[in-house]
């Protein structure tokens, strides 16, 4: 029995407890990364509430600052002074995985990235810190997806919107726009599954047929090879079944996210289980983007599209969700799960508007989790001053270099962080695992 | 940050395993503006329409081969007057897709949506005379990306203007001046909404519309010869405020005279403040106050970069991604000198000798719409029914449309962010030339090949004639058929041995019992399926 299950008595009255008992503890290790589009607002997802910080965000966000009251307490934390906790709408979250969260604060892009989406989003995806002259075109993750010679049924990437994510040398990861629902939905004009299969292996053998002339269209024939090997899990019955109701709930499959990350569980399920997969002593990355979080207004107000307590609610309780059935699946201690956002906001809100109509303008550090059955629980890094919120700045300036926070991920994977990153990255150690 | 020239996609490699190429054609020099022969071969102007116009039409194709190519370029940049009976039959579309349900009072149950304007742009896209127009408006929808369905602005009884408002402005500036086209957009409602510009006042400043402006609308990140900014940060400051004043109002619509949401400037709004700007450019610096609109014209005609980056992403997409310095410079002083009217610089590009390089041809990924628009075109369906059994039919033919590109990854006047789809053709944010590689994931892979399987299903309900369309008789040669229709839609020849196989699948009657070569109820399956079998290949998805 893995230490997490040893870690949650409350499981014995869980039906599916039983199941995952007769289920083979997970080999290879996942690492789920969630890419929060748009810049999130660290200061509002993992507010301070306690000591001098919360009067200084009070006054530079009367509107927008979440009260220490309604701020859920983390109790692995050192620094009773400037303790750091859960916005409300993280509950669902901290219950189910609180013994094994570690929130990293004030981490970033070092340096001065500038506050553009996009520099910070491609610095991101790169694993750099500046725009280099090389004008690599290669992501961190897909660099990691080379070194290891993956199969492409090791990297899964939901929403990727920057190109260089998934832009390998080698093989493709499987790169969807959505969850599984979308791919058996695009066989629907068929009549029937024969059509659909009659369909595919006639494409097949057509590209197969087809000698390359460039790049592109070498890409076409291993992306068809990738598509015919997704077609074989979307057609496995272990997929097919609903993750269903565990004792956290159902996946909230109204939103994109609850979807993908249901799929998500689906796909680590059928790795697990399906031997004629053939990855299950494999390692394997899912990257799913969640986008909405560029509040430049509407920061709270509940009735607009996008406003922080609707996401971290998806966020938050899908991910309880995600958590429980990663436990019952015997799949959680082989599991990490890391957010992360291209920039952090301004530290003063934008409006004197009332009804939540204020919003937060780009700015830079950021405050983030990470967490997982092996994850270490505790706060890494040291709060700000209460001058720095309040310096012309008008944001967090980083310390912690977010670069440092894959390298404990890639070192959990055996793998080393020096490969990965380019030159100039100076690694330091978090200590985020047990 | 040009160093990654050597991510670009050998396309003279890729265009000479086309079988069709000829010495005397494709051959003008991929650096040079000057203009390119007049006498084009029937390729050349097929090329030519497919890669601006969605294929084009077949008078626009006779005009290039009996007239040349000045003629050519001549219609279509500067178009036809759309007659009464084709905009009648575009507003039956648009106003069928209304929202008829319990509308407010005084809106007479006719409510613009997003699916109205969709449709009613469908129809354009698919029939109108001048499909320059309707390309152009393509690209500058993702251009100045505004996601109407996020907006929240249909079903609601003062907005719903709001969005006809902003097609009607994408409309009329298509082939227009790209520089009033920019400060119209700060009386968008849409825009206004999707940016939070109506919320950026004196003494509140919201930086949203401001630094999207200047990094994606008229200017870009960063000088992409040296690396260095374009701006600082103290400029977005600066532009937050030259940009400030408006706020949402009530205004009366004029043609109905009911209220409807709009957006007013208000100069007690406005930050007046005279605030540093652009240091770093000395060009463009200056402390000084700005309105909005002189903000944007500092910006265009001061700033090197304005031009410069407006040139490129527009001549990258219908050239090549990777333009030359020297080309890019050019077209950028002929904007300047234009006062950014688009007609002079279509016109020499497409007349230019650039334009019919190996190096242009096939250099781009279509899009899923210019995809669906071009096979649409190039079908040749011609009408629609409006009244009778075969309504049905064509309201089928708008649904598929409206879904297939969606789920193909680009739904029309819903882009998933500020940057647009994610497809383009050009140079991306990290400096590094993409061909629109975004449109060739697994997921948009297996979704446009259901997209065209969708919109031939419309084709099939509309009872077209495949058999008329191709001129197959019983007495057709399958291994012909499939030359015909590669040769037909999509311009290119397959090798035999995928010929052969095609057309054993024309003549399989084990997957279709009961049907014999060369009747209508094979036609309507096998060259429909036969069609997105061909679309499936590069030299179908290129342009």
């Amino acid at each position: 029995m893995g230490k997490t299950m040893a870690m949650a008595p409350m499981l014995a009255a869980e039906p599916r407890f039983l199941l995952a008992q007769t289920v083979q503890p997970a080999a290879g290790k996942n690492v789920i990364v969630i890419n929060m589009y748009g810049g999130v607002d660290g200061l509002t997802m993992l507010p301070y509430y306690s000591g001098k910080l919360v009067d200084s965000n009070r006054k530079l966000r009367p509107l927008l600052s979440v009260s220490p009251e309604k701020t859920l307490p983390f109790f692995h934390q050192a620094n009773p002074a400037n303790s750091i906790g859960f916005h409300p709408a993280f509950a669902s979250l901290l219950a189910q995985a609180r013994d094994h969260i570690a929130i990293i604060q004030n981490y970033g892009i070092l340096g001065n990235p500038g506050r553009s989406h996009n520099t910070c989003q491609v610095l991101m995806s790169l694993g750099s810190s500046q725009v280099t002259e090389k004008g690599e075109s290669r992501g961190f993750l897909a660099r990691v997806m080379d070194l290891k010679d993956w199969d492409s049924m090791q990297y899964w990437a939901f929403q990727a919107e920057n190109f260089t994510d998934t832009n390998t040398l080698k093989r493709k990861p499987l790169n969807l726009s959505s969850g599984l629902d979308d791919v058996m939905l695009s066989k629907t004009w068929l009549e029937s599954d024969k059509d659909a299969q009659l369909n595919w292996e006639r494409s097949q053998q057509l590209l197969e047929l087809t000698v390359p002339n460039d790049e592109l269209e070498q890409s076409q024939i291993v992306t068809v090879g990738g598509i015919n090997k997704l077609l074989a899990v979307v057609r496995n019955d272990i997929t097919r079944q609903e993750v269903g109701k565990n004792s956290a709930g159902d996946y909230d499959t109204s939103s994109n996210f609850g979807r993908i990350i249901r799929d998500t569980a689906k796909l680590l399920k059928a790795k697990n289980r399906v031997e004629s997969l053939g990855l299950r002593e494999k390692d394997s990355l899912v990257y799913i983007g969640q986008g909405g979080y560029d509040t430049h207004s509407d920061q709270n107000n509940t009735k607009a599209q996008f406003n922080l307590p609707k996401l971290f609610s998806d966020l938050s309780n899908n991910l309880a969700i995600f958590y429980q059935d990663l436990l019952v699946n015997g799949i959680l201690d082989n599991t990490t799960v890391v957010l992360y956002s291209e920039f952090g906001r301004t530290t003063r809100e934008n409006s004197k508007q009332g009804g939540g109509r204020a919003g937060t303008d780009h700015g830079h550090g950021n405050n983030t989790i990470v967490f997982g059955g092996s994850v270490k629980p505790g706060v890494i890094g040291v709060p700000p001053k209460p001058s720095d919120l309040s310096a012309g700045y008008n944001a967090l300036v980083p310390k912690i270099d977010y670069r440092n926070v894959f390298g404990d991920v890639f070192e959990w994977l055996q793998i080393d962080p020096l490969l990965i990153f380019p030159e100039g990255y100076s690694r330091e150690r978090l200590g985020l695992f047990l | 940050v040009r160093s990654a020239a050597h991510a670009l996609p050998p396309t003279e490699e890729h265009n000479k395993g086309l079988p069709n190429s000829q010495v005397s054609e494709f051959n003008g020099d991929s650096n040079s503006l000057v203009p390119y022969k007049n006498n084009l071969t029937q390729n050349e102007v097929q090329y030519l329409l497919d890669k601006v116009a969605f294929g084009g039409n077949k008078s626009l194709l006779a005009l290039g081969i009996n007239q040349g190519l000045e003629a050519l370029v001549q219609e279509l940049v500067n178009g036809q007057k759309l007659t009464s009976s084709y905009q009648k039959d575009a507003d039956f579309w648009t106003h069928r897709h209304f929202f008829y349900g319990e509308a407010p009072k005084g809106f007479k149950n006719r409510i613009w949506t997003v699916e109205s304007i969709i449709v009613g742009q469908a129809y354009h896209f698919s029939f109108s005379p001048n499909p320059l127009h309707e390309w152009m408006l393509l690209q500058l929808s993702g251009h100045f990306a505004t996601n109407l369905d996020e907006l929240g602005l249909a079903y609601d009884k003062y907005s719903h203007i709001a969005l006809k408002d902003h097609w009607s402005l994408l409309r009329k500036y298509a082939v227009g001046n790209f520089a009033l086209l920019t400060n119209a957009f700060f009386l968008d409602p849409a825009m206004n909404r999707w940016l939070d510009n109506m919320q950026n006042h004196k003494g509140s400043p919201n930086q949203n519309y401001a630094r999207e402006l200047l990094e994606l609308f008229i200017l870009g990140l960063n000088d992409p010869i040296t690396g260095a900014s374009n701006y600082d940060e103290q400029t977005v400051v600066a532009a937050t405020a030259a940009v400030s004043g408006y706020y949402p109002a009530e205004v009366k619509d004029p043609e109905t005279q009911t209220p409807i949401y709009g957006i007013k400037y208000m100069q007690q709004k406005h930050d007046e403040r005279p605030l540093r700007m652009f240091s770093a450019v000395p060009e463009a610096r200056t402390k000084k106050t700005f309105k909005p609109k002189s903000f944007v014209w500092h910006v265009l005609f001061k700033h090197p970069g304005s031009s410069r980056y407006i040139a490129e992403r527009f001549a990258g997409l219908m050239l090549y991604p990777g333009l030359s310095e020297p080309v890019v410079q050019e077209l950028a002083s002929l904007l300047k000198q234009n006062k950014y009217e688009l007609k002079p610089f279509l016109k020499r590009i497409l007349m230019s000798s650039a334009m019919f390089s190996t190096k242009a041809r096939h250099a781009c990924i279509l899009s899923p719409i210019e995809h669906a628009v071009k096979l649409i075109r190039k079908l040749g369906l011609t009408t629609l029914p409006q009244e009778g059994s075969k309504l049905p039919a064509a309201d089928f033919f708008f649904a598929m449309f409206r879904s297939a590109t969606l789920k193909a990854g680009q739904g029309l006047f819903q882009p998933p962010s500020v940057f647009g789809w994610k497809g383009s053709c050009n140079i991306n944010r990290n400096g590094v030339i993409t061909k629109g590689e975004g449109w060739l994931t697994n997921q948009a892979m297996l979704l446009r090949s259901s997209m065209c399987s969708e919109i031939m299903n419309a084709f099939n309900y509309l009872e077209f004639n495949w058999l008329q369309r191709f001129s197959i008789t019983p007495q057709s040669v399958p291994a012909e058929v499939v030359e015909k229709v590669a040769q037909d839609l999509f311009g290119f020849t397959p090798k035999p041995d995928i010929k052969n196989m095609l057309a054993g699948f024309l003549t399989d009657v084990n997957t279709s019992p009961g049907e014999s070569f060369g009747e209508t109820v094979w036609a309507n399956k096998k060259i429909s399926r036969l069609i997105c079998s061909l679309s499936d290949f590069p030299q179908a998805y290129r342009r």
